[in-house]
């Protein structure tokens, strides 16, 4: 059937074109804008015999296709290069990485990292490019220049080399090499919020520097940067996140709640102490098991959690970021335990807090927040007094659960594309073959029984039996 | 005390005195020395035939004594008796209230912790341990507690700490 000419989308003129142009712009390995190996190699061929000749075009080409960057981005000194004298240059990424924290007690350490994440190249090849950024050439200058020394790499192919497409490459490769979108945005100096998760991994640099040599390796000589690796890059050199806490110190942490509770119990008249430390505690808990940012009404009411098919609904941004995603067996048990020590506890109060006692009752019947503080003769509406990991942070606690249960995700090897769904984050730039699209639940699933193990190894302190200790 | 009055009460609006708390709390700790559930409440809408005394503010009929009945749910009715006590000052309130845990204590408490109890009780309230309860003065929780429950002295301390001890048993349930 043909549309009246009414009814026909215009080209562009639709809201969604610029969409439809991200769209196109992946990269899909049928994707007709994709180099074939041929071609490549060709064009290095072409590239080493200009760069003889001190023809420091090639040396941008090469730099562009073993990068990912755009031959504008290389010229740009919003990107820093730097010779280290040790026969490769470094390309620091610019990602702008959270401040250190200060942590709030003494006995907790955060993984180290090192700031300046960056990836490296032989020194050869960045030189002239250096060169000309220090003579002040610009992308703008050299355009017409650059495409037309692209144009006269000549493969039997007949497939036309052109910037974007020498910048696609390595784009194109990455499952080759085992590098991931997360990887791959890294390396390409893309910005940290394209794939939101890399604002919370500390991620070990050697593997990820060790593939990108493993690619560059098709095209240029990468011995000086193994040599480089081998003897400068220490193996526990992590990048990324610096606000993740070392494994030690999250049994530390949990050694202090328990100190907290155990100083609460001690002194039996104090229900609102008691009521307190043990809610910390379960938060805490099941905030590492879930990866729920600090907020506001945490974990909300009882009605978001499906004790069938054992899911919690969560919302811990603006409105319309919910997730649901599944609860682990053990996360499941401690807020059992916790929904029978609410109905032990609103039983013992109700004639010495009837408040409380009133408050209780709502909460159990899902009216209202499951987490509440008690403070004087009232349960406050939310819980607004979790202990503090990093100092001066505000009312709801620190954000350390989803840096280190995500960076340890990741250590064990987890599906990142479905770590990012596990914990909120949708990828800009979303098309139809990006794995996220076709992660399942039953992957949410997995991430939750890993999430599980990790909780189990470290042996984290749990009171039980809570309901029968008034 | 006077202008003094009984009256039946709905449970629902029987609420602890706030100078009584601390009392009424200690004797939830007691283990009553058997089922009381199984008693059929009798015409003070409790188990017990004591009528707590109550002082009325707001909506609520704010109890702080005799409220053995009320600790045990099976035997309270929809509505109890009390007493309403008009115009009592802070310190009245509560000497009423630790003379009611002190009864309850001397009555129902289990017997091998009631030393631990006692010594507790000296600690939280040193009140109870003074002329205005006893006919004689201790100078140590531990002394009025093995003198007042008439026991071995060191086994007191035993007590205490095992009491102590129990109350940490939710901590020992690591995976």
């Amino acid at each position: 059937m043909i549309l009246p000419e009414h009814k026909r989308l215009k080209p562009n003129s639709s809201r969604y074109s610029k969409l439809h142009e991200i769209k196109r712009s992946k990269l899909a390995s049928s994707s007709k804008d994709r180099l074939s190996m041929a071609t490549l190699l060709e064009l290095v061929r072409y590239c080493d015999k200009h760069r003889r000749k001190s023809n420091w075009f090639a040396n941008l080409a090469l730099l562009s296709l073993v990068t990912g960057y755009s031959f504008t981005k290389l010229l740009s000194n919003e990107h820093r290069i730097e010779r280290t004298g040790l026969g490769v240059a470094k390309f620091y990424s610019s990602w702008n990485i959270a401040q250190t924290p200060e942590l709030a007690l003494s006995a907790l350490t955060l993984v180290s990292i090192e700031r300046d994440g960056h990836v490296v190249v032989p020194e050869w090849l960045a030189e002239p490019v250096m060169k000309m950024r220090e003579e002040g050439i610009t992308a703008d200058d050299c355009t017409k220049k650059f495409k037309f020394f692209l144009t006269n790499v000549k493969p039997n192919t007949e497939e036309h080399v052109t910037p974007a497409r020498l910048a696609n490459v390595l784009g194109y490769q990455k499952h080759q090499f085992g590098l991931s979108s997360f990887e791959l945005s890294f390396i390409m100096n893309e910005s940290k919020d394209t794939y939101s998760q890399n604002s919370y991994i500390a991620f070990h640099a050697l593997p990820l520097l060790e593939r990108h040599v493993a690619f560059m390796e098709q095209y240029i000589d990468v011995t000086d940067v193994r040599n480089y690796l081998a003897s400068n890059v220490p193996k526990d050199l992590r990048f990324g996140s610096p606000r993740v806490l070392t494994r030690d110190s999250v049994i530390a942490l949990f050694d202090y709640l328990r100190s907290k509770l155990k100083s609460a119990l001690q002194f039996r008249y104090d229900y609102a102490a008691i009521h307190n430390c043990y809610t910390d505690y379960v938060i805490n808990l099941l905030q590492l098991a879930t990866l729920h940012r600090p907020h506001a009404n945490i974990f909300r009411t009882l009605e978001f959690f499906d004790f069938n098919a054992n899911t919690v609904e969560i919302l811990d941004k603006d409105l319309g970021s919910n997730r649901l995603i599944p609860l682990c067996d053990y996360a499941l048990r401690e807020l059992k335990q916790y929904l029978k020590y609410l109905r032990s506890l609103e039983r013992l109060v109700r004639f010495d807090s009837p408040s409380v006692a009133d408050s209780l009752r709502k909460t159990l019947k899902g009216k209202e927040n499951l987490f509440r503080e008690w403070r004087g003769d009232v349960l406050l509406d939310d819980f607004q007094s979790l202990t503090n990991v990093y100092q001066r942070d505000k009312t709801y606690g620190s954000n350390w659960h989803r840096h280190f249960m995500m960076t340890l995700l990741f250590d064990r090897g987890v599906d990142r594309y479905a770590i990012n769904i596990y914990s909120g984050h949708q990828l800009k730039h979303e098309h139809i073959y990006e794995r996220s699209k076709s992660t399942e639940f039953d992957q949410l699933r997995e991430v939750s029984k890993v999430i599980e193990g990790i909780i189990m190894e470290m042996n984290l302190f749990r009171p039980t039996n809570m309901h029968e200790y008034f | 005390m006077d202008k003094t009055s009984i009256r039946r009460v709905p449970i629902a609006r029987v609420a602890i005195h706030r100078d009584a708390k601390t009392a009424f709390r200690f004797t939830q700790g007691l283990k009553p020395q058997c089922d009381i559930s199984l008693l059929k409440p009798c015409r003070t809408g409790t188990w017990s035939t004591s009528v707590p005394q109550a002082i009325k503010i707001d909506k609520f009929y704010h109890v702080f004594s005799a409220w053995h009945g009320l600790l045990y749910a099976g035997a309270i009715e929809q509505q109890i008796s009390v007493i309403i006590e008009q115009e009592l000052e802070s310190y009245q309130i509560t000497h009423e209230a630790w003379r009611c845990a002190i009864g309850a204590l001397a009555f129902q408490s289990d017997k091998a912790e009631h030393p631990a109890y006692l010594a507790e009780l000296a600690k939280i309230c040193p009140l109870v341990n003074s002329a205005s309860f006893l006919t004689r003065r201790f100078e140590t929780p531990r002394a009025f507690s093995y003198s007042f429950a008439s026991i071995d002295p060191k086994s007191v301390d035993t007590q205490l700490s095992k009491l102590l001890t129990s109350r940490l048993q939710p901590l020992e349930g690591n995976q």
